[in-house]
């Protein structure tokens, strides 16, 4: 058979679809490449101010982002500790407590949780959440404490709102791996520690510590959703430049509630472009070693240590 | 031994009253969108679905035609990028032999799976605006402007591109060996066989399919650099590929955020219509994949 039949009869069109594994590939290295040269720019222009001072001015040229970095890491965090919480304790529910008819129910309630869009999480959280918690926050114990933890936004939001949203919809992905952690947990092990005569619940908690490397990598998982969520941080957290960002009642931003806020004007001014793709740049890094952490944690042994 | 039974209960209860109120919140945030939602859309019914904004400010609730437009051609011409290319690579990854392309194609596909969706829609206007200063230097302009959608649709395309991957890269993987060799036994040409493979594990990849469109019909953040949106209707045939355009999920974002009560309340329209959408379609794939 000559090659030419060969084609025609499609037998060696076959190498031809790589052509789409081609595609992925150079987008990928596209998308790090750009953000790459883009964001070196500001990076030369402000060095390590760019990091390390909370400015964003257009009209001055002068930019850091460190109030930025300090709410994305302080919500991140706030995040997944409630989160883990969450998960832990859903997963304990699904798995060992609920009745058998109930279990795919509630699943896929949370399941389903992971799959509404954020913006709908966003405009539940600017309408509903933050007014509530504006009025927590103006609860006298609190409002003594606001020289150090600062006063919300007039709509109540606030880098604390944005920290219970973000927890809110993050726990289903962190609960999706817990649960089937504690799911494949042999029946062996169960029976084991019954058979000692432990009570349920000291039984659960053991089941718990088994698989802290699972719930470990549940958190870093979803402190990596939480790092690049947008659209519903960036609808209740203020979208204030906020350098004192430790004061988690104050309105602030997140890197990424930045780069979204500044759609519309990025172009007005010489170095903001450079700016935000710098602070994606930022983002990508962190979203990059909290990734590095899961695969380096998920390596070793699956269970225990 | 009392006291901890008795801590036994109280633990057990303290996990059920967590998952209690954790799953509040979505219980809530369902029907809030749905009261809030309806009552808007029944103010002007069925105007809401096929009218423009209306004057901020005033009475009038005006409705969301332009963003329903913009969502369906957004997700469109993203499906007709994404879906093709997905498969197709996933496709050569599972079934090609002594290249290394498959693995690295899935190595990647696992860092893109994880890029937040602002940085996608951030590049592919960088990209684009690169492009077009580029070309502008020589007296030209960009075939794709940078606040278009069509770059919106490029930008969806990159996002649903690794969830489609990765389903049909996974079922491909799990059809049973000896279906594997009687495939290949009849003697087809790879693409054949790939073919016939793939219609094998047809519902998983229709569930793949959903959950990669899903995910891009939702997505708000990579649209504000691309789109960019628009609140009129697209104009001008295929014309209006190349002109920013709206989606439901931006029109969501910035009416929400622009303080007039009307806008508000088209944006919980918006909302539920959006809301309604996914959980069918979640519905959907989850009959799908048990059927599979």
């Amino acid at each position: 058979m000559t090659p030419i039949r060969g084609f025609l009869k499609g037998k060696d069109l076959f190498g031809l679809i790589g052509i789409s594994n081609l595609a992925i590939i150079a987008t990928v290295i596209i998308i790090v490449a750009i953000l790459g040269i883009e964001g070196l720019r500001i990076f030369i222009k402000e060095g390590v101010n760019f990091i390390s001072t909370s400015v964003w001015s257009g009209v001055r040229e002068r930019y850091g982002i460190l109030f930025a970095l300090g709410g994305t890491l302080i919500t991140g965090v706030m995040a997944i500790s409630i989160a883990l919480v969450m998960a832990v304790a859903s997963s304990i529910t699904i798995v060992e407590i609920l009745p058998r008819r109930l279990k795919p129910l509630i699943s896929s309630l949370v399941d389903l949780s992971a799959s509404i869009p954020t913006v709908i999480y966003g405009l539940w959280g600017l309408f509903v959440l933050a007014p509530l918690l504006a009025n927590i926050a103006e609860n006298p114990l609190l409002s003594a404490l606001k020289s150090y933890l600062g006063s919300p936004g007039s709509l109540g939001t606030s880098l604390f709102t944005g920290s219970i949203l973000l927890s809110i919809m993050i726990s289903p992905f962190a609960t999706a791996i817990v649960r089937e952690a504690l799911y494949s947990v042999p029946k062996y092990v169960d029976e084991a520690l019954y058979s000692l005569g432990l009570t349920r619940f000291e039984v659960i908690m053991l089941k718990v510590r088994y698989i802290r490397r699972a719930i470990l990598v549940a958190a870093m998982v979803a402190y990596g959703r939480a790092v690049g969520e947008t659209i519903a941080v960036s609808m209740v957290v203020g979208n204030v430049v906020n350098p004192e960002f430790w004061k988690i009642l104050n309105p602030g931003y997140t890197i990424a509630s930045l780069i979204a806020d500044q759609y519309q004007n990025a172009e007005s001014y010489y170095y903001m472009v450079p700016a935000i793709f710098g602070a994606a740049l930022i983002l990508f890094a962190i979203g990059l070693a909290v990734n590095i952490a899961v695969i380096a944690i998920s390596r070793g042994a699956r269970y225990g240590d | 031994m009392e006291t901890r039974i008795l801590r036994s209960y109280a633990g057990l209860a303290l996990a059920v009253v967590i998952t209690v109120a954790g799953l509040t919140p979505l219980i809530h945030l369902i029907a809030v969108v749905a009261v809030n939602g309806v009552k808007a859309i029944s103010k002007n019914f069925p105007g809401f679905f096929f009218e423009e904004r209306a004057i901020p400010g005033s009475e009038a609730i005006g409705g969301v035609g332009p963003y329903i437009v913009g969502t369906l051609i957004l997700t469109t011409v993203a499906s007709l990028i994404g879906i093709p290319i997905s498969i197709l690579a996933a496709v050569y990854t599972t079934q090609s032999v002594r290249t290394r392309l498959g693995p690295i194609t899935s190595t990647f596909v696992r860092t893109m799976i994880e890029f937040p969706t602002i940085v996608v829609g951030l590049t592919v206007y960088g990209v684009l605006r690169i492009l077009d200063l580029g070309l502008q230097a020589i007296g030209l302009h960009s075939p794709i402007p940078r606040f278009s959608a069509l770059s919106g649709s490029i930008a969806l395309a990159i996002i649903m591109t690794p969830f489609i991957y990765s389903q049909v890269e996974v079922s491909l993987r799990e059809v049973p060996t000896h279906l594997r060799e009687a495939v290949y036994s009849l003697g087809g040409s790879r693409l054949i066989s790939s073919y016939i493979l793939l219609r094998y594990v047809k519902a998983s990849i229709l569930a793949g399919i959903g959950i990669g469109v899903g995910k891009a019909m939702g997505e708000t953040a990579p649209l504000l650099f691309t789109a960019f949106g628009s609140e009129y209707y697209p104009s001008g045939g295929l014309e209006a590929l190349l002109k920013p355009i709206g989606a439901l999920t931006l029109g969501i974002y910035t009416m929400a955020l622009s303080g007039y009560s009307n806008w508000v309340e088209a944006s919980w329209g918006a909302a539920f219509m959006l809301l309604a959408i996914s959980i069918a379609l979640f519905t959907a794939i989850r009959i799908i994949s048990s059927r599979g």
